[in-house]
């Protein structure tokens, strides 16, 4: 009887946490480009900064390509700053931000956006050569952020609400969402 | 007179003593500063040999990077034995309080440039009437400049200190001048979680000025010693061992002065 009850209460909190699976997936890894790790020993002090944000998970670091994987909880939001003061205290130079995340696209006024996190995080989509060119005020998101192929591509995701996974580099903006350059977008 | 001069002797041997930390040299400072907010806790056993003298002391630090590039380190020294012919004495050594200031820093993939200021204060804790002598009797000062580049690969330090020395009673030691150059390798580039080996080679020159007492010059002080040897940093993680040996390659020390055989030393640091 016992065992039939722990069976029941088994199978009830699988289909809870099933259930609980987050309507848009996450972020699955962040990884920083640091100039300056030149030694194991030095690159703890980055790991106890790091470590400390909240929703971070896991940590290392490729010295060789002075690339610091960091994994991240489900629901863990993306704050730029503080990793930023992070990687800073602990006596390193932040270049790139690199991120590979699952989500849904969703078409806004700015352009295409990939929907992350339990938070409903987004991050607006790029080419991945579109970050160097020059943006003014009142161009058509659409057509300098992407070419007309992604364009035409992540319209059809966001329509048919098809889950995707993108990998690319971060970038920041005054008064829009984060940028995302999509080096690598694959349907899941 | 020959008490003093040896009194002298252990406080030469005493300020050319390293003050390790981090992957910087072993017998010397390098500009290496701690992660903010970071402790840094390290145990030291050094080993002098002068013909009939010998000291054995552990030094006990403990580091705080107050910022990235600003850190203070309390040394507290404890002489085990320090013996001289028939004389042997140990207890508390002169207490020193240390600040390093990172001026300059450059960060590339895989190396990190950078040049710091160093000021210290020796406080008079130890003991001027045990024979031999555990501390000077007298407040002194050290300042000093130390360059540092550190790759994945390559390692280079090159380090200047003065200790400024002022006056106890009658008494006045020579100021010091301690220039050391290192220069090392990583063998092999290993996983961040794995243990991690750099080898050195530190060269040391040590200048004492003339000892004064009453205003009088004190014939058995005054030198100068170029010391060479290898040294290692191991570490993994946040724990690093490092240990090393200098053989004197020339000395010309004036008056009665013991010539030294060698220094040894091996450390323990651990980063919380």
């Amino acid at each position: 009887m016992t065992k039939k009850y722990a069976a029941m209460i088994l199978a009830f909190v699988m289909m809870a946490s099933m259930g609980a699976a987050p309507l848009y997936a996450q972020i699955e890894e962040l990884i920083l480009r640091v100039d300056g790790l030149a030694c194991p020993f030095c690159a703890f002090g980055l790991e106890k900064k790091i470590m400390k944000l909240q929703g971070v998970t896991s940590y290392d670091v490729d010295m060789k390509s002075g690339k610091v994987h960091i994994g991240l909880a489900e629901d863990a939001r993306l704050e730029f700053d503080k990793i930023r003061v992070a990687v800073k205290d602990a006596g390193f130079t932040l270049r790139d931000i690199f991120l590979r995340a699952r989500g849904k696209i969703e078409k806004t006024k700015d352009g295409f956006v990939l929907v992350v996190g339990g938070s409903h995080e987004k991050l607006l989509l790029f080419e991945n050569d579109a970050v160097a060119k020059e943006y003014h005020a009142g161009d058509d998101p659409e057509r300098t952020a992407l070419s007309e192929a992604l364009a035409g591509k992540l319209s059809q995701y966001a329509s048919k609400k098809t889950e995707v996974q993108i990998e690319g580099a971060v970038h920041e903006h005054g008064g829009l969402p984060a940028g995302l350059s999509a080096e690598k977008i694959e349907l899941l | 007179m020959k008490i003093f001069a040896s009194v002298l002797a252990a406080i030469f041997v005493l300020y050319s003593a390293p003050r390790v930390f981090a992957h910087e040299p072993v017998f010397s400072l390098g500009p290496e500063t701690i992660y903010k907010g970071g402790v840094g806790v390290e145990v030291e056993g050094e080993f002098d040999k002068a013909d009939e003298e010998r000291e054995a002391e552990m030094n006990y630090e403990l580091l705080y990077g107050v910022t990235e590039n600003l850190a203070l380190t309390l040394q507290i020294p404890h002489l085990v034995e320090g013996r001289k012919g028939a004389r042997t004495s140990n207890g508390l050594k002169d207490v020193t309080l240390r600040g390093k200031y990172q001026f300059f820093r450059r960060d590339a993939l895989g190396i990190q440039d950078k040049a710091t200021f160093i000021y210290g204060l020796k406080f008079p804790t130890g003991s001027e009437d045990k024979r031999p002598a555990t501390g000077s009797g007298s407040l002194d000062h050290l300042f000093g400049l130390t360059l540092g580049h550190e790759s994945t690969t390559l390692y280079g330090f090159l380090t200047a200190r003065y200790l400024l020395r002022t006056q106890s009673g009658t008494r006045e030691k020579g100021d010091q001048v301690l220039v050391d150059l290192a220069a090392g390798f990583r063998p092999w580039l290993r996983p961040y979680k794995s243990w991690d080996l750099v080898l050195l080679w530190e060269n040391s020159y040590i200048f004492s000025a003339k000892d004064e007492v009453d205003d009088l010059k004190f014939a058995n002080s005054r030198g100068h010693e170029i010391l060479s040897g290898p040294t290692f940093l191991w570490s993994i993680r946040n724990l690093m061992i490092k240990a090393g040996i200098q053989f004197p390659l020339w000395q010309n020390l004036e008056g009665d002065q013991e010539e030294r055989g060698f220094r040894a030393l091996i450390a323990a640091e651990y980063h919380f």
